[in-house]
């Protein structure tokens, strides 16, 4: 007596089939809208309204995907603005229809109904400011009866899209019942949770081997959610009191009790974007606290990365005022950020890098003197790789892509390479990378130095720059290599020099030779900026002696580029010596 | 005798009174089609002139005298023979004698009772009319018109909400609350129906208006249902927690006052006819029945602030036994956010065998009904949850599982 049958498959729609049926659907659109205008032609409103009901009877299909359903609500939406502005054009020159409110509401069917409810109380609000707040309420409630996600999201996104010029917008009523901000707030806190809430369910619709396409459809959708919190950011008269007391906090509630990764990504992200910046100081701790609450599938850091990055950059335009001094920025984010890698065991490397690297942009761009900051955040970084056990640092891999951005920022940011000679930990974690890697990073600091004729001016400096460097100072590994392919080059019988190590990328072929002549003349031209200024001679002779020193490690194959300006510095050296007035100090 | 107006040499016509400016409403015929009526009211005098025309100048029409009938009467459609006159009022207009050209008599039903609304049904006819005779020898000459007839009730002192707790176990859990019980014919049905369990998926839900027609008594008797209104409610699946608000203007129906009993002879009754439907066609429904009732003209409102203010309902409160019903919007997003069962197995297990093609117009001993818990007619919130019948669905904690 009872049925064991599933329920039918309503998976994903065939490519061709859905162009059918959209095309059906559009012309039928197409046609019930030309019978409408031409109904508001004649000022049959009746017969226009029939229509206008048909027309928007073609939303309440289940058969069509997301995008093709939102092909058809927009040619659909376009075609009720034609009948709102006649409803308005009668209204203003007093033709009022009476009821027209409860007239709408006889439609048999809910998707028409509440379409033509929405544009009528939107007539209406527009003519009137009196019981505007009655009508908006009404209409975000009525809404309810919409509980299948799709066709729910894109009727809530109609009431949206036609209110956006009539929330009322001011502190206090102006009339009776005209509403205040508070309603406004209401009347999207409303839309927004619920709309959220069906958005959420279509996670769970259907059978588990679709929930791919399930979730790229809803990414599809997600903007018909986030365009709640871009209406709320439009109220002008939501200062920043209201939005740390009542917006922000309801939102918040929302997006953490759903418990939906997709939702909870999504929404903080556009929290960060869609309001101004003022806002997050203000509310950091509350949204910081949110974070924490999150699904755990959540990718945390790219939100925190994100609002970083939005704070670094507003704290460093022009004009701002800056961070405000008793919001310590830094340790916030710092113990933020502490928090996330405690909490989450599984994250990976890359990921502790890129969050470290957004603090180190903070850090730079906020408090540009407060070098113990980065410092500090290169030490975290460093003793954070210990405790994920990373020893190797693979060459192309994405987390020695991330540490290359990290050991970049203070290069760039700075342009003084002194300071990173005076960090702690920088050296050590440049030093993780691997071999090819390593040597872009330092080749990079030095260019920084001649683009900005950075000297170094004490002997101890220039041990401390090129023990930084020491990947390209000295390399006896990748020595032994070349010298060994060499042999090997003019061992083997045959030597063709089109095949094997002679001009491959291998050590001592011709490409690495290349490098390694770009390296050095670099290197070599460093050595121009080791200078003392004028009157330290001795200290001066202190510096190229060091630099010889060090230098002459290199070997052979590097000397030849490095030492002749040792040699050269040395006999500008001399000649001031012998001259006994210092030669005029001349930037090389 | 023949209803025609040529007849035998002569034509009647019956003229009301007032009729320019008098209200009309439209009635059905027996054979389906409208006619506009002069509207009267209980205690209203039915007046007006008899024109008699002779057809042919200068042939004489001898009768045996003419009167006029005023006639409420119940039709039976399947009982034809009997004829149920509730109100018989006769005048004589004239004398026995001859009429050889146009006359005109004047006549007048001084305040007279019409207890009950004209209807005109599937079985069933309640009707009034004039009736005028010319008494012939071999046969007589008639002409009827009839009239239309509507009651006025006073709006009812007590006029409770309806609010019910329905559902089958562990498959569908709702309460259904509607504002009033008794409705005047151009009111507004407010009402919610909140989802305490939701374990099918449902497709829409629909409120109808059902109009049950019982004619005749005893074995004899016809029951006849007719779906007047379908008013989709809900388009969708809900969860758990949801309230989905009513609102449903009777104004754009046809319908009549209900009749309970009209002289031992027939009823009509409404009712309201929740229907839920699921994916796969099955459909689960809770009758609920109405008083419709007519009330007088009244002045039309401006702007209908009115039933917006009616429509503003609040989330219910109450607590079901050891669980916690949501009361924040948080914690109803806690508890839906998990996600519904998605086999019906567990539905289908429930021994229940709803209808599939279900038409409500079917006698409802076919279709299983949802389960009544207890009937709340007041309108205060109920205090004790734990009413006998019901059983205590809401105990699992399956529910936050799934």
């Amino acid at each position: 007596l009872f049925w064991q049958t599933r329920s039918q498959d309503m998976s994903g729609p065939v490519t061709e089939d859905q162009e059918k049926l959209l095309d059906e659907a559009l012309s039928v659109v197409k046609l019930q809208a030309f019978q409408m205008k031409r109904c508001l032609d004649k000022a049959k409103l009746m017969d226009a309204l029939k229509h206008a009901s048909n027309m928007l009877g073609e939303l309440r299909t289940s058969l069509l995907s997301p995008k093709s359903y939102y092909e058809l609500y927009m040619l659909i939406t376009d075609e009720m603005r034609h009948l709102e502005l006649y409803l308005l054009d009668e209204f203003q020159k007093g033709r009022r229809v009476q009821d027209l409110y409860e007239l709408v509401q006889y439609a048999g069917n809910i998707i028409p109904r509440l379409y033509l409810l929405i544009t009528v109380g939107v007539v209406y609000i527009k003519c009137s400011e009196i019981s505007r707040k009655d009508i908006l309420k009404d209409l975000v409630e009525m809404c309810r009866g919409v509980q299948h996600p799709l066709r729910g999201l894109f009727l809530r996104n109609y009431l949206l899209q036609c209110t956006k010029n009539v929330l009322p917008d001011c502190v206090e009523e102006e009339q009776e019942d005209s509403g205040s901000v508070s309603d406004s707030i209401d009347f999207v806190l409303l839309n927004f949770s619920e709309m959220n809430k069906l958005w959420v369910r279509m996670q769970h619709q259907g059978h588990t081997r679709e929930r791919d396409r399930r979730e790229q459809e809803r990414r599809e959708l997600k903007l018909l959610v986030g365009t709640n919190l871009v209406r709320l950011s439009q109220l002008d008269t939501i200062d920043v009191q209201r939005y740390r007391s009542v917006v922000l906090p309801a939102v918040l509630e929302q997006v953490v009790n759903c418990r939906d990764a997709l939702s909870q990504d999504y929404v903080m992200e556009c929290i960060i974007q869609v309001f101004p910046d003022e806002y997050h100081l203000a509310t950091l701790q509350d949204f910081l606290q949110a974070c924490a609450e999150l699904n755990p599938a959540v990718p945390v850091k790219n939100i925190l990365i994100s609002l970083i990055n939005r704070l670094s950059a507003f704290a460093t335009r022009d004009g701002s005022n800056g961070i405000p001094s008793d919001i310590p920025l830094f340790d916030f984010f710092s113990e933020q950020i502490a928090k996330i890698i405690e909490n989450k065991p599984d994250l990976s490397p890359e990921d502790l890098v890129s969050l470290q690297a957004a603090l180190t942009g903070l850090a730079l761009g906020v408090y540009k003197d407060r070098e113990d900051y980065v410092d500090k955040v290169l030490e975290t970084t460093n003793s954070g790789l210990d405790k994920l056990g990373v020893e190797h640092i693979n060459d192309h891999s994405n987390l020695s892509r991330e540490l290359m951005k990290l050991l970049k920022l203070p290069i760039d940011l700075w342009n003084d390479a002194l300071v990173l000679l005076r960090l702690r930990h920088y050296s050590p974690l440049l030093q993780r990378l691997d071999s090819p890697t390593k040597k872009s990073v330092s080749a990079y600091l030095l260019q920084n130095m001649l683009n900005n004729g950075t000297l170094v001016p004490s002997s101890e400096q220039v041990e401390q720059l090129l023990d930084l460097v020491r990947c390209l100072v000295a390399d006896p590994g990748a020595d032994a290599a070349a010298a060994a392919a060499d042999a090997t080059a003019t061992n083997s019988l045959g030597g063709d020099p089109g095949d094997g190590s002679a001009n491959g990328a291998g050590p001592g072929s011709e490409a690495d030779n290349e490098d390694l002549a770009e390296e050095q003349s670099l290197l070599g031209r460093v050595v121009h900026l080791f200078s003392t200024g004028p009157d330290l001679l001795d200290e001066q002779f202190g510096v190229l002696k060091t630099a010889r020193r060090i230098l002459a490690t290199g070997g052979g194959r590097r000397v030849k580029y490095t030492l002749p300006p040792v040699v050269y510095q040395a006999y500008q050296l001399a000649i001031r010596c012998a001259a006994g007035d210092p030669l005029p100090y001349r930037k090389l | 005798s023949f209803f025609g107006l040529v007849s035998q040499g002569a034509e009647i016509d019956i003229v009301l009174d007032g009729q320019e400016s008098r209200k009309t409403a439209e009635l059905k015929l027996e054979d389906g089609r409208k006619e506009r009526l002069p509207l009267y009211y209980d205690g209203e005098t039915v007046s007006g002139k008899v024109n008699i025309l002779v057809k042919k100048s200068g042939t004489k029409l001898e009768h045996q005298g003419i009167k006029i009938e005023f006639v409420g009467q119940i039709d039976l459609y399947f009982d034809r023979g009997n004829r149920h006159e509730f109100v018989s009022m006769v005048r004589e207009l004239a004398r026995p004698g001859i009429l050889t050209q146009g006359v005109c008599y004047g006549f007048e039903f001084v305040n007279v009772e019409k207890p009950y609304e004209s209807y005109s049904g599937a079985n069933v006819r309640l009707r009034y009319y004039l009736r005028v005779t010319v008494v012939k020898r071999l046969s007589d000459l008639v002409k009827e018109q009839d009239i239309c007839v509507h009651t006025l009730a006073q709006y009812p002192d007590l006029n409770s909400s309806i609010k019910m707790e329905v559902g089958i176990e562990d498959c569908l859990h709702i309460e259904f609350e509607y504002n009033k019980s008794k409705y005047h014919l151009k009111d507004v049905i407010v009402g919610k129906i909140f989802f305490l369990l939701v374990r099918i998926k449902i497709r829409h839900m629909e409120v109808q208006i059902i109009r049950r027609e019982l004619a005749g008594s005893g074995p004899a008797a016809l029951n006849e249902s007719e779906t007047l209104a379908k008013f989709e409610i809900m388009d969708g699946a809900p969860v758990r927690g949801e309230s989905i608000p009513i609102r449903l203007f009777l104004s754009g129906y046809d319908l009549t006052p209900s009749m309970r009993d009209v002289n031992k002879k027939f009823s009509v009754k409404y009712y309201l006819n929740l229907v839920l439907v699921d994916e796969e066609e099955r459909r689960y429904f809770k009758q609920q029945e109405i008083t419709l009732f007519r009330r007088a003209e009244k002045r039309r409102r401006p702007i209908a602030n009115s039933y917006i203010e009616q429509a503003i309902f609040h989330h219910r409160t109450a607590q079901f036994g050891q669980q916690q019903q949501p009361t924040t919007r948080a914690q109803q997003q806690q508890s839906q956010a998990t996600p519904p069962l998605t086999t019906p197995e567990d539905a289908a297990a429930a021994a229940i065998s709803p209808g599939r093609h279900g038409d409500a117009n079917n006698s409802a001993a076919d279709s299983p009904e949802l389960e009544s818990g207890s009937t709340h007619v007041s309108p205060a919130l109920p205090a004790a949850r734990s009413a006998p019948g019901i059983k205590d669905v809401l105990g699992e904690d399956d529910d936050d599982n799934y």
